[in-house]
């Protein structure tokens, strides 16, 4: 599913605050841990195509840089702390976000009613609290077919009513086929959510057992 | 006292707006050769003097930037971090007109150092009458930003009527609309002062020009054009910040990259409609539109030298500063589409290589 090789990030001349020479992670639910400021936020964001790297990156056989279009078709993500044009209305960012990516899915249409989105959505995202960006944050990075769904922290802000309908849904669309890389300092529960565990440890990801 | 509140008031205001004070400097003072500095702007000043159209366009704007100012203090105001200004409340209703005017002088210092000559050259024309009324206007702004800021301290639950400016509402949800609607809404005081300068020069090159000279006018043109480069660098700045998230959506560079040309294109329409109201006798259409374009293919290569230079303001100035030089060589010569065409190819292999590399540092 995800193919990286030679990939390589590093800031402003500095030394590489990150480093895959290789890896190749099949089909699944990963939970990326690390300290803060390991760089798993630079990874997501060097794997959501928002910030330069030196490398490849590859998803279903699609290159980042060779395929950009459709390379983004298959990749979404969800920052940890989204920001959005204020003036903007929920429901006109996911609007812009189904044009772009395809369509919105029934059961996307289903996790907005579940979030309890549905009465603010067509409010500006100025009105919003954190909770309500990050609700809008995750509902806009399942729009389209994804088939790599990329979570920074998307636990954090959340209620826990919101929190069981996230992880109800990610587990959901996880089985339709698509592939998450999470990263949370929230523990997940492997009996909710079976994951494998992935951990930046001195600018190298390594790959851990799978729990279940 | 006074320390912390030019601190928490002050200083940010100008570190936040290096971007504008860079622009406005090199709008002013770089545009012409050294040595006919002074005499530039004397001719500036002696046309605020004597038209009356003139001087109160340039009033409007410097309230502009003092809406600016003041705005910007009132928000300092009451954001959290500053929470504790709510104390000089506190103080003898004296004291506290002794702490904010200083305040209020040094934010609107730019236009006050640049209203004395002003105000001598109204003397020194024997026109008296409008150097007082122009003291009196600095001095009322001077006050009523001193005093917004005593009335912001004291209903601190209230937001302030001047912070409440109207949101537009655009429907669109494209890139341009949400870029449009970024400017007209969050950089409107911005869009505004930049319009209304631009088209005052213009007014100015009329006023000053009865006889209407075509080649001076098309070195002339750049100034009106060079004066949209701090809205080019808004729009890209917001691009890569409240939408950065476009760079995770399957939109090719190449549409982006027209995003920001259709952006271009309808901001300079307001300059483009004085020209054809103006000029439209002095010129045939395709040379009117050859000039929209050129001014068009302008604003698309600032933004790709944006995304080149990682969006580094100064570095940005100084590109600006040096196409508006180039520019006012190129304007004179013939085929005005062909360099059109070239400045666009330009742009476009400097942006699809900047945009890529893009990433704006912290």
């Amino acid at each position: 599913m995800l193919h990286i090789k030679h990939y390589s990030k590093g800031y402003h001349g500095q030394p590489p605050v990150l480093e895959i020479p290789e890896l190749h992670l099949p089909h699944g639910l990963y939970w990326l841990q690390g300290e803060n400021g390991s760089g798993k936020t630079t990874l997501l964001k060097s794997l959501a195509g928002l910030v330069p790297f030196t490398g490849s990156v590859s998803v279903a056989r699609t290159d980042q840089q060779r395929q950009p279009v459709q390379y983004r078709r298959l990749v979404s993500y969800a920052e940890a702390e989204p920001v959005f044009p204020g003036f903007a209305t929920g429901a006109e960012l996911l609007q812009f976000y189904s044009r772009t990516k395809g369509g919105i899915q029934v059961k996307t249409k289903e996790l907005l009613q579940n979030l309890g989105m549905a009465t603010w959505v067509g409010n500006k995202t100025s009105t919003y609290s954190s909770g309500m960006l990050k609700k809008l944050s995750l509902l806009l990075a399942f729009v389209g077919e994804p088939q790599l769904i990329l979570l920074d922290e998307p636990l954090t802000t959340l209620d826990a009513a919101a929190s069981k309908t996230i992880l109800e849904h990610i587990l959901l669309i996880h089985r339709q086929g698509a592939s998450f890389i999470i990263t949370s300092h929230q523990p997940l529960d492997a009996q909710v959510l079976p994951y494998t565990l992935l951990h930046i440890k001195s600018a190298n990801l390594h790959q851990a057992a799978a729990h279940a | 006292m006074l320390k912390l509140l030019l601190k928490t008031l002050v200083l940010p205001f100008y570190r936040l707006n290096t971007g504008l004070f860079l622009f406005i400097f090199f709008f002013f003072f770089g545009v012409v050769e050294a040595g006919q500095l002074i005499s530039y702007h004397l001719t500036l000043i002696q046309a605020m003097v004597h038209a009356a159209v003139f001087m109160v366009a340039v009033c409007l704007l410097w309230l502009l930037y003092f809406v600016k100012c003041i705005r910007f203090a009132l928000k300092g105001i009451h954001s959290p971090a500053n929470s504790f200004l709510v104390n000089l409340q506190a103080l003898p209703a004296a004291r506290q007109w002794l702490l904010l005017l200083p305040v209020a002088l040094l934010l609107f210092l730019p236009v006050l150092a640049y209203a004395g000559p002003v105000m001598y050259v109204a003397v020194a024309e024997a026109e008296s009458i409008l150097a007082v009324c122009l003291a009196l206007y600095l001095l009322a702004a001077v006050t009523a930003g001193a005093w917004l800021m005593k009335y912001t301290l004291h209903c601190y639950n209230r937001k302030p009527l001047l912070l409440a400016l109207p949101h537009l509402h655009i429907g669109g949800t494209s890139l341009i609309a949400l870029q449009i609607a970024n400017l007209l809404n969050k950089r409107k005081v911005a869009l505004l002062s930049v319009k209304l300068m631009s088209v005052l020069v213009l007014f100015g090159f009329w006023q000053l020009n009865k006889h209407f000279d075509q080649t001076l006018f098309l070195m002339f043109f750049p100034i009106p054009v060079v004066a949209q480069a701090v809205l080019v660098y808004y729009s890209v700045i917001f691009t890569e910040t409240e939408m950065a998230f476009h760079r995770n959506l399957p939109l090719p560079v190449i549409r982006v990259f027209f995003a920001f040309t259709c952006t271009s294109i309808l901001l300079l329409l307001p300059e483009f409609a004085f020209i054809l109201l103006h000029a439209a006798d002095h010129f045939t259409w395709p040379e009117l539109i050859s000039l929209y374009l050129l001014a068009v293919a302008v604003l698309v290569l600032f933004t790709a030298i944006l995304y080149t230079l990682q969006a580094n303001i100064h570095k940005y100035m100084l590109a600006v500063l040096l196409l508006y030089f180039l520019l006012t060589y190129l304007m004179v010569l013939p085929h005005r589409f062909t360099l059109v065409g070239f400045i666009l190819i330009v742009a476009a292999a400097f942006f699809l290589r900047g945009y890529r590399r893009f990433e704006l540092s912290s």
